[in-house]
């Protein structure tokens, strides 16, 4: 990138100087070119020229820069929602491997911690709170590990969940209601993802 | 002002670093193994010393919302601990999800209310 843009300026300098050559081979009728150039002026029409030039290739560095950390955080949102599609897919059998379900939640909790740190290092706002994602984290877990004391077990009538053989089994209604949390996860992530690339 | 002396309980080195099911016949590792085997005759001691317990959650791979609720409103429901004495006796430190402490506040405050 700052090669092309030296290549471009070297080009640029040369019309400047074919232009000048050009001025005293050549008249244009109605334009009168002078004959003496006054160094300060031509100075200060160089200085402006590589200012310009400089400023183009700073920006552009920046824009490049801030364009790809925003990809990289858009693609590690994504991740998290690859990894939410994941937990979807399994909970719609009814059933759950229990370390998945308790680690869960903790990944996610952490992945959330670095993403919003990246954002605020990178001075990139976004609309959502991280304490709004954090706490559909936490419903989530509740949703699917908060099995029933059995003096709660007595007085339902059907069990939401039950732990068998190191798995936990959903009663269709629980796992509704899991399908239904992960959907508003997925939108606010979906809509985090929307703030970063407008930002 | 006099600090209490402090007693450590760190549930991933002293318990486990997966935390299980809510009951001892669910599964390995659960919050009623937890209660009775370490966090319960802890805090006795801790109270009859006058002393503090802090309890470390951090370094397990996680924690189900019944392995929290058994061990700590467990304390309140077969344990028969009063709520404030419990209050002033533990120090929970969970750096990693920082919302555990204010889940097992809410555990300790609906135990307490059913008990009523």
């Amino acid at each position: 990138m700052i090669v092309r843009n030296i290549l471009i300026s070297l080009f640029l300098f040369a019309l400047v100087f074919i232009g000048f050559l050009l001025g005293d081979m050549y008249t244009i009728p109605g334009i009168k070119f002078d004959n003496q150039v006054d160094p300060l002026h031509a100075l200060s029409i160089l200085v402006t020229f590589a200012i310009a030039v400089l400023l183009s290739v700073f920006f552009e560095a920046h824009k490049k820069k801030d364009s790809t950390q925003k990809e990289i955080m858009i693609k590690r949102v994504d991740r998290v929602l690859n990894t939410l599609e994941e937990l979807h897919k399994a909970i719609l059998t009814g059933k759950i491997d229990f370390q998945t379900a308790v680690s869960l939640p903790k990944r996610l909790n952490k992945t959330f911690d670095y993403i919003w740190e990246s954002l605020k290092i990178n001075k990139i706002n976004v609309k959502i709170e991280k304490s709004e994602i954090i706490n559909l984290i936490r419903d989530l877990k509740d949703l699917l590990t908060n099995t029933p004391t059995n003096e709660e077990r007595k007085l339902k009538k059907y069990c939401p969940i039950t732990v068998n053989d190191n798995l936990l089994i959903y009663a269709s209604p629980r796992v509704t209601e899991i399908c239904s949390k992960l959907e508003e996860i997925n939108n606010k992530l979906f809509q985090t993802q929307l703030n970063i690339n407008a930002n | 002002m006099k600090t209490k002396p402090k007693i450590t309980l760190s549930v991933a080195d002293e318990f486990s670093r997966t935390p299980g099911p809510r009951y001892e016949v669910e599964g390995d590792f659960s919050g009623e193994s937890f209660r009775k085997s370490l966090l319960f005759p802890k805090l006795n001691k801790t109270i009859q010393d006058n002393s503090l317990l802090e309890i470390n959650l951090d370094g397990t791979a996680g924690y189900g919302t019944s392995f929290l609720e058994e061990a700590f409103g467990g304390l309140i429901r077969h344990n028969k601990l009063n709520r404030e004495t419990i209050k002033n006796s533990i120090q929970i430190i969970s750096d990693e999800e920082e919302y555990l402490i204010d889940d097992i506040e809410k555990y300790l405050d609906d135990a307490a209310r059913e008990a009523i």
